[in-house]
């Protein structure tokens, strides 16, 4: 028995027993929270973080929580959302609005944002599944709802029209610097929150996908009808899908609001941010709880390095997106995490051949 | 579209409560009741308009019908037509007008070389695949236009003027794009109708399998198609480029406008294009003038949703490419 | 049993115990086409009724209307003496009715456990116990050794008892199976009327669409006969084959020596 063979084996037998997704769960995440270290060390006189900054992880980690997010509806239940935005842009005014207006804490803003996103979701899905919006048809009413409230906002002077807002100072809401407060003077406390909100959503996911309603949510996304069959509410469970991923989504723009500066309808709604919010969860491989946070490793630094490094040519970061996008739904619809599975596939293939040929 | 009604004085952006929803309309029924002539100028200004729009739907309408893909680059397309027709005039010194068909043939390569690459490997993959496949073709196309030609603002050199027919104020730019939209529709309605190729576009587009079946080339009428769309909307580009700045990211606004007229029209029907193009351009001019601010792309949107949601075939219904 | 009193269902057939599911007067129009013309039909409780015609005769319709995939345009469904037509098809299946699908229907992409456990799951929200009474049904079918390998990837026979076991997980009171025999070798047809008696003797009942007249005439209790949309003939299985109207109803269709 090779090498190679012991350690599968031995990863098999580790695999089976029932906290294997824990130590997989606490090796990631403690690996996430160590990465603003590991990026400054110093290897041959190049630190990591001359690339890849504590902004560029900051992001990372913001998209690949909402890509998380998005997976609960568009991965799980195959109701494909090209509107996340929507919600994404909810969550981001809803805070602002209400920290700014009404001196509320950034906390209670980001529920209320939260519960207005499920509901405008419920209000969304409700309507397109009654209806029996599919394919293209579903995929175009979800971009119209959030474009509609791209224009909504937008025309609103009550939430400052396009000049959108400039997020407050804490003393404004009557709070110290701090965790308390949602605002930091630097980035590594922010850095630490994101990766709690992904874990928290990836415990969600996790918790989903581990009982009976993951699997109603897959069974309604491979056949609808056979799913119904065997007494699967689907109407009900795709409403679920969309109020979770939606409510998620909220609390991502609610993030992005008190970690950025300002907040406009043509940043946190624009027609770009339902793409950002979908692309690592596409890449990485829809409907599994890896993809999402591998995807977004891939597609975000990849992108903000060739923004950076290549700051003269604007624009060369969205060629790379859309190489991606391209790519990746051509040559591996599944994504980046069925690789290895792939690979083993074709390795057996290749070997059972051989022994064939012998 | 601001700028249209500039030369018209538009109302005040009003401020809160009700009475901004309200008031509107109130103004619209009085101007009715006296017969303000602002109503003609609007009708002419909106119908310059649609006519446009219905163009730009076009391409799109006719691929959806025919392989049921919904190209999101079709409004970068619509970009490289305004820029091919800059070109032409800006560095040879043709005719804008002359460069609408060489854009149009440019596009027509281009579109073919899209789908061969990117669409034609995942023809039978799920829909979302497809979309997500032109929207990276979008991204790359219209990034290689930033680079090149720089994020700012082109403008075709070109002063038409305008003329004034019965006290309604025209402005020849757009007059000349509305003839050409109306001649490029009836051209390819011609096509579909006239020609063999057109005929098997057209029996693609109600029935792929039965077209098979008959021994169609399928997979030809799919690549011409996509060419033929990318065409037509290098066409409408190309006639938009005569009355307007334009700059990498023109071609949002008009994919955006381009799917609700789709919808609205009927997937794949050339009339309910033509209609569906008539309606956005009316509401976009009168709700311009009468609205605060872009309140009438939300009335858009809405009518997007019903559409949608109540009548998904759309005002014309059927495959009627 | 007369040709003529066929709508009303066994007038004179002296059957064994309590009604289970009725089919009153169900009709089922397309634009134009009228499926289903004033169907009646019943089944009661350890029956097994095996419903024949020739192709288009509007079978997959009546277990489409009984189901709930839609509702029939006219009459009604009774599934233990309540109403059932016009609820959606999880609640009729909730209810106690399960169906398996002509052209079958995998969940591709889950595992051939994961695909009975989503019938399992109408009884517990319990992973576990769904996974246990799951496991059980691919027992029973014959599928356990396959139960970790992705739906899509069977073949015809296992893909027919996947659809069996799919069904039988929600522990139906009535089961309704359409054409699950077409396809199978001969043993593999011998294994499937094995499970039927089995599942008769749970005391599950039995609604069999079969082409095979051979297999009908075997395991059927009574059969029941549609032709163009209407219940043409109803009885014993040996009575049913001779009825003038049935032989009609099949010729140029195809043989029905038994
Ligand atoms: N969803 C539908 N829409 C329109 N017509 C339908 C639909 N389903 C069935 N039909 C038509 O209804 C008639 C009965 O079809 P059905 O599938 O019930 O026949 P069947 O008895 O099951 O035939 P087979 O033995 O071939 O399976 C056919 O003419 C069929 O074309
Ligand atoms: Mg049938």
């Amino acid at each position: 028995m090779s090498a190679i063979e012991t350690v599968r084996d031995r990863y098999r037998t580790f695999d089976d027993q029932r906290y294997a997704p824990l130590v997989k769960g606490v090796a990631l995440f403690g690996l996430l929270a160590a990465l603003p270290t590991i990026i400054e060390i110093d290897v041959a006189g190049m630190e990591l973080a001359a690339l890849l900054s504590l902004k560029v992880l900051i992001l990372t980690v913001i998209y690949a929580y909402t890509a998380q997010a998005w997976n609960i509806m568009s991965g799980y239940t195959g109701q494909f959302s090209f509107g996340h935005a929507a919600f994404f842009g909810i969550g981001a005014y809803a805070t602002q609005a209400l920290v700014v207006d009404a001196a509320v804490n950034p906390w209670i803003g980001m529920l209320v944002g939260g519960v207005l996103a499920g509901g405008y979701g419920l209000i969304i899905g409700a309507l397109s599944f009654r209806f029996k919006l599919q394919g293209h048809y579903f995929a175009l009413a979800t971009l119209a709802f959030a474009e509609l409230l791209r224009f909504v906002v937008t025309n609103m002077s009550e939430l400052n029209g396009a000049n959108g807002y400039f997020k407050a100072f804490p003393r404004d809401y009557g709070a110290e610097y701090g965790l308390v407060a949602f605002q930091f003077q630097n980035d590594l406390p922010y850095y630490y929150l994101i990766v709690g909100f992904l874990l928290v959503v990836t415990l969600v996911s996790w918790v989903i996908k581990n009982s009976w309603v993951g699997l109603y949510f897959f069974a309604i996304r491979e056949d609808e009808r056979a799913a119904a069959s065997v007494g699967v509410p689907s109407f009900r469970y795709k409403l679920i899908g969309v109020a979770v991923s939606a409510f998620f989504t909220a609390l991502g723009g609610a993030y992005w609001s008190m970690y950025f500066n300002t907040i406009r309808p043509d940043t946190v709604f624009a027609l770009f941010k339902n793409v950002e919010l979908l692309l690592p969860a596409v890449v990485g491989g829809p409907g599994t709880l890896l993809g999402p946070i591998v995807g977004s490793f891939i597609v975000t630094p990849v992108s903000e390095i060739a923004r950076t490094t290549f700051s003269d040519i604007n624009g060369l970061d969205r060629i790379i997106y859309g190489a991606f996008l391209v790519a990746i739904v051509i040559y591996s619809p599944r994504g980046v995490v069925s690789w290895p599975s792939q690979a083993r596939a074709l390795w057996k293939r290749v070997r059972g051949d051989e022994e064939v040929s012998e | 579209m601001g700028h249209l009604v500039t030369s018209v004085a538009p109302l005040p952006l009003q401020g809160g409560g009700l009475g901004r929803f309200i008031d509107p309309f109130v103004q619209f029924l009085t101007d009715i009741t006296n017969l303000e002539p602002v109503l003609l100028q609007l009708l002419a200004f909106g119908l310059l308009l649609g006519g446009v729009y219905a163009l730009t739907a076009l391409g799109l309408t006719m691929i959806f019908g025919v392989m049921d893909v919904i190209n999101f680059a079709h409004g970068v397309f619509l970009v490289v037509g305004m820029y091919s027709v800059w070109l032409v005039s800006e560095m040879a010194g043709i005719s804008p007008f002359l460069g609408i068909p060489i854009a149009a043939a440019v596009l027509f390569v281009l579109g073919v070389v899209v789908h061969v690459l990117t669409v034609e490997p995942i023809i039978e993959a799920p829909q979302q695949n497809q979309l997500i496949a032109t929207l990276g073709v979008l991204f790359i196309i219209q990034s290689a236009i930033e680079i090149v030609f720089t994020p700012d603002p082109q403008q075709v050199e070109l002063s038409l003027g305008s003329i004034q027919v019965g006290g309604v104020f025209i402005p020849l730019g757009q007059f000349y794009a509305l003839v050409i939209a109306l001649g490029t529709m009836l051209a390819v309605r011609a096509f579909l109708n006239r020609t063999d190729l057109g005929r098997k576009i057209r029996g693609t587009a109600d029935n792929r399998d039965g077209a098979r079946y008959v021994g169609i080339n399928v997979r030809r009428i799919n690549y011409l198609t996509f060419g033929i769309g990318a065409a037509l909307a290098s066409v409408a580009g190309g006639s938009i480029a005569l009355f307007q700045r334009f700059d990498p990211f023109t071609g949002e606004t008009y994919l955006i406008n381009a799917f609700v007229i789709v919808i609205l029209g009927g997937l794949g029907s050339f009339p309910g294009a033509f209609v569906g193009g008539l309606i956005v351009g009316m509401i976009q001019v009168f709700g311009g003038y009468y609205l605060p601010g872009t309140t009438a792309q939300v009335l858009i949107f809405l009518l997007f949703i019903g559409t949608l949601l109540v009548k998904p075939e759309g005002l014309f219904g059927g495959a009627e490419a | 049993m007369s040709a003529d009193e066929t709508n009303a269902p066994d007038a004179d057939i002296d059957r064994d115990g309590e009604q289970i599911l009725s089919v009153e007067g169900v009709g089922k129009r397309f634009s134009g086409l009228q499926a289903l013309d004033d169907v009646d039909m019943t089944v009661n409780r350890g029956e097994i009724i095996g419903l024949i015609g020739p192709n288009g005769a509007g079978k997959t319709t009546l277990f489409n209307c009984i189901s709930g995939a839609f509702p029939p345009t006219s009459g009604t469904v009774k599934l233990d003496g309540d109403v059932i037509s016009g609820l959606p098809a999880h609640k009729i299946a909730r209810a106690g009715l399960a169906r398996t699908f002509q052209i079958t229907r995998p969940l591709e992409e889950l595992t051939v456990v994961e695909n009975a456990m989503v019938g399992a799951h109408i009884h517990t929200r319990r992973r576990s116990e769904a996974r246990e009474i799951a496991m059980e049904t691919l027992e029973f079918v014959g599928l356990a050794d396959k139960a970790e390998e992705e739906a899509g990837e069977l073949t015809v026979g296992a893909q027919k008892r996947l659809e069996l076991a799919r069904a039988v997980s929600t522990r139906p009171e009535i089961l309704l199976l359409d054409e699950i025999m077409a396809g199978l070798t001969p043993s593999e047809s011998k294994q499937m009327l094995d499970l039927f008696r089995q599942l008769r003797e749970r005391g599950t009942s039995l609604l069999i669409i079969e082409h095979d007249m051979k297999a009908i005439i075997n395991i059927s209790d009574y059969v029941k006969v549609l032709d163009q949309g209407k219940g043409i003939a109803f009885g014993a299985p040996e009575t049913v084959v001779e009825d003038d109207r049935v032989i009609e109803a099949y010729i140029g269709g195809f043989d029905v020596d038994a």
